[in-house]
């Protein structure tokens, strides 16, 4: 296992270099100017600014002392957020993200699975298929429907939430339930799919002639391999939920990280954009990575293949 | 089932913990006197000298205060900032400005003529990138020190005679020059701050952070989360402190106009920034005592490229002009909320001569395009309307490109990019036709016309005209207020004869103010002074 961590940890580090360079390549060659705006600056001082930030050096010094920056911990300062540093707009973006993520996670595993479970348990009944259905449509809206139609339900028409904002604990439900919803549907199509195929299995019908009970069979005996696919995609789901969303950040007044991805690349906030990438990239790396380790864990089939 | 039954109940209690309807935040914060106010997006910094944006100047306007003040109501007023009283010498080229005794920085520090001097330096630096340094260049010197054609500050136009009377000394007459002081880039930064958080001219000083920043304005700054909000409070050490009304004001960033309009319906700010275009009827209908739709001294417009064939050709400039229905297109497209344009310069001074010579004839429109060799629009190249991707811009790209069509049948498409790329797309020229928006820096018309001139960094047209640049040279030197307006005047005729722009409409700021909020007059730059804001009791009207 240790053998297969460090070749794995060393394909991760490849694997930044390239995203991170390819991103600083891809940014430099798009139009446009981190200085432009509706009253322009005279060329003389579009030229300082560059000089400050040292866009008047030949790509390929400003590549290399990026990269060398990267290498200890510096990721430069924004270009529109004159006197932040990336590191620390991530920093304080991150944490909030983080447990908006994390409270959306909480919700789709804790009611997507359950739901799946039982569906598949009441296969092709109505339960099933009312369950099913909803779960469809959950998929199929989007955040950007959902975020405002809860907010005017739930904060605006009945006023039990705030709208916007978060100050106060209850200020996280409603953007925690409109990141959570779709995951949590997806979950539960998921997690049905995964255990009607265990429960197809022979060992399951093994059991069943042996009179376990139902609950058991599907408790101790199909739960494990039932969950196996959405094991799977728990990685780049995580990664996805905790990074933050752009959409339920803007509908809900949240200075979370997801903002950042869009807004910096159309602001040309060069150190902004390849700050995140490369956190994100990281964080994507990470995830990936647990999950492999934890799917060799729970799947008595799958081994370590460097072993 | 039980399963999914208990589930439910679980849930049906966690929304039960939060079932009330509670008190509006804008209630708690009237009586506490903190003004809630919509802002926009994340200024780019509290540095008045790396800012650029109207909304980041009246965040600013809270913080520091400039020689001269806004009046409450009335734009062609100023009242007396940190300089008490002022003279005009040489035939207002020179102008001298007894500063307050007891003016402070919110440190205790007093504000002196030299805090001026070396606030002008700072932003005048030739490597320090200051975005509006141009704003200063009216002062004698100014320019060549900035392009470091000149190395010795001494000789720009600004000095410190005593600690409390700076003088300014400028490239020629300036009647109006105090109204220009109004304008941010005026406004004294505090050098003896911001060297105690780095190099001055370094862009990664620290001295704007709450705890650090030290201004000279009515509030001072209590509190900044970044992409969240800016708090600030009453400055004890501010010259007119007791005549403040508010003890606060917390700028709230919210970039969604939707979402700024729920959190003003949910009582979650006392005035927003804007109001979405498509909103405007509703409130007009049902809660008109919320609205305000006030004048707004800027022009929508579009810039003609003119070195480009065929538009090189006036007869071609006016036809796309004469063949734009700006009535239908504001009123139907834009919820009337704005005034079509019928000149460049909107009205802002009954003294001024506005031109009219814009209007809608189709019939004259194809009998002109015709004359310049495209009867019926035949031969006529493609080109396009360039916008950045905001949906109103592409809007109203997309009813123009219908009304040129079926007027002068002409073959046009819609071409958009995000702002930074926009932006410089449009100062490189690399168009046929592109949108653009002015507002006046100050509430004059030389604002609206010095930047046409040619070599002017926004121009960007192409457009040249000798006699409109002598025009307007002549008028720098005008210090009869009637013959600089004839001046003007001249060259606005000149300027909407030429036609190197098409306006479309003349800007109205449509804003969402709550009934408790005192003292929101209209002003023509929606720049109120928030020391003579108030705040009262009276609740929202019943949205639900």
């Amino acid at each position: 296992m240790a053998r297969y961590l460090f070749s794995r940890l060393t394909q991760s580090v490849f694997v930044l270099w390239a995203v991170v360079t390819l991103a600083f390549f891809m940014i430099k060659a798009t139009p446009g100017n981190p200085f432009a705006s509706d009253k322009a600056a005279s060329k003389y001082v579009i030229e300082q600014n560059n000089k400050a930030f040292g866009l008047d050096r030949p790509l390929s010094e400003q590549y290399v002392k990026y990269l060398g920056n990267l290498l200890r911990g510096d990721l430069g300062w924004s270009f529109k957020f004159e006197g932040r540093s990336v590191r620390e707009i991530i920093g304080e973006g991150f944490p909030i993200s983080l447990k908006l993520g994390s409270l959306s996670l909480l919700m789709a595993l804790g009611l997507g699975v359950p739901i799946g479970l039982y569906s598949a348990v009441r296969k092709n009944r109505w339960q099933d298929h009312l369950l099913m259905a909803l779960a469809m449509l959950g998929i199929c809206l989007p955040t950007f429907v959902s975020g405002p139609a809860l907010a005017m339900i739930f904060g605006l028409k009945l006023g039990w939430f705030n709208v916007a904002g978060l100050y106060e604990w209850s200020d996280w439900v409603l953007p925690a339930a409109t990141l959570g919803l779709v995951y949590t549907a997806g979950f539960a199509r998921m997690t049905r799919e995964g255990m009607l195929e265990a429960l197809s299995q022979d060992f399951i019908r093994t059991a069943r002639a042996k009179g376990v009970p139902g609950w058991q069979i599907v408790v101790k005996h199909a739960l494990r391999p039932a969950l196996l696919p959405l094991l799977s995609v728990l990685g780049p789901a995580v990664a996805g939920l905790v990074v933050g969303s752009l959409v339920v950040e803007t509908v809900f007044k949240i200075p979370g990280l997801g903002q950042h991805f869009t807004e910096a690349i159309m602001n040309k906030d060069y150190s902004l954009v390849l700050g995140t990438v490369a956190f994100y990239c990281a964080f994507i790396v990470a995830a990936n990575l647990i999950v492999d380790v934890l799917q060799v864990l729970f799947n008595p089939r799958l081994k370590f293949s460097n072993e | 089932m039980v399963m999914v039954c208990r589930i439910f109940m679980v849930l049906g209690l966690f929304v039960a913990m939060g079932c009330e309807r509670r008190e509006p935040m804008t209630a708690k914060f009237a009586r506490e006197k903190i003004l809630l106010k919509g802002h926009g997006s994340e200024p780019r910094s509290l540095d008045l000298h790396l800012i650029q944006t109207t909304t980041e100047h009246q965040l600013m306007m809270a913080l520091f205060e400039g020689l001269v003040n806004e009046d409450a109501s009335d734009d062609t007023k100023l009242v007396p900032g940190a300089a008490e009283s002022w003279e005009s010498l040489d035939g207002s080229q020179r102008w001298r400005f007894k500063l307050r005794a007891n003016a402070q920085w919110s440190d205790g520090t007093p504000v002196t003529a030299e805090d001026f001097v070396k606030s002008y330096q700072r932003e005048l630096s030739p490597t320090f990138g200051a975005l509006y340094a141009d704003m200063l260049y009216k002062l004698k010197n100014a320019e060549a020190y900035h392009k470091g054609e000149l190395k010795d500050f001494g000789q720009v136009g600004v000095k410190a005679l005593d600690p409390l009377t700076l003088e300014l000394t400028l490239n020629g007459p300036m009647p109006y020059f105090p109204y220009v002081l109004m304008h941010f880039t005026w406004f004294p930064v505090p050098l003896h701050v911001i060297e105690k958080y780095g190099e001055p001219e370094s862009r990664f000083n620290q001295w704007t952070r709450a705890g650090h920043l030290v201004g000279n304005g009515a509030f001072q700054l209590k509190e900044w989360r970044f992409k969240d909000y800016i708090e600030v409070e009453r400055n004890p050490h501010y010259w007119d402190a007791a005549k403040v009304k508010l003890n606060g004001v917390r700028f709230v960033v919210v970039t969604d106009l939707a979402t700024e309009e729920r959190m003003f319906r949910s009582g979650r700010l006392h005035v927003t920034e804007t109001l979405g275009l498509d909103r405007i009827p509703f409130y007009k209908e049902h809660f008109p005592q919320v609205l305000r739709l006030n004048p707004y001294l800027g022009v929508y417009f579009y810039r003609i490229n003119v070195t480009k064939p065929p538009f090189t050709d006036l007869k071609v400039r006016q036809a796309l002009n004469l063949a734009l229905d700006r009535e239908t297109l504001v009123n139907s497209t834009l919820q009337a909320a704005h005034t079509p344009a019928s000149g460049f310069i909107p009205p802002m001074q009954a003294s001024f001569p506005l031109a009219r010579p814009l209007t809608y004839d189709p019939e004259k429109a194809r009998q002109l395009l015709a004359e310049a060799g495209f009867p019926g629009g035949k031969g006529f190249p493609k080109f396009s309307l360039h916008v950045n991707d905001v949906e109103t811009h592409v809007r109203i790209a997309e009813v123009m490109q219908d009304m040129w069509k079926r007027t002068l049948c002409l073959e046009v498409s819609v071409r958009t990019e995000s702002s930074s790329v926009f932006y410089d797309t449009q100062q490189r020229m690399d168009y046929e036709t592109s949108r653009a928006g002015w507002i006046a820096d100050f509430v004059e018309p030389i604002s609206f016309l010095d930047l046409w001139t040619t070599g002017n960094q926004n121009n960007n047209t192409g457009w040249t005209n000798p006699r409109f640049d002598q025009l307007i040279k002549d008028s720098y030197t005008a210090t009869d207020p009637q013959a600089r307006a004839k001046l003007l005047g001249e060259a606005d005729q000149i300027f909407n004869a030429d036609l190197p722009v098409i306006p479309i409409y003349w800007y109205n700021r449509q804003t969402l103010v709550h009934p408790a909020v005192k003292g929101w007059g209209a002003k023509l730059l929606d720049n109120h002074p928030w020391r003579d804001l108030d705040l009262g009791d009276e609740p929202l009207p019943d949205f639900h």
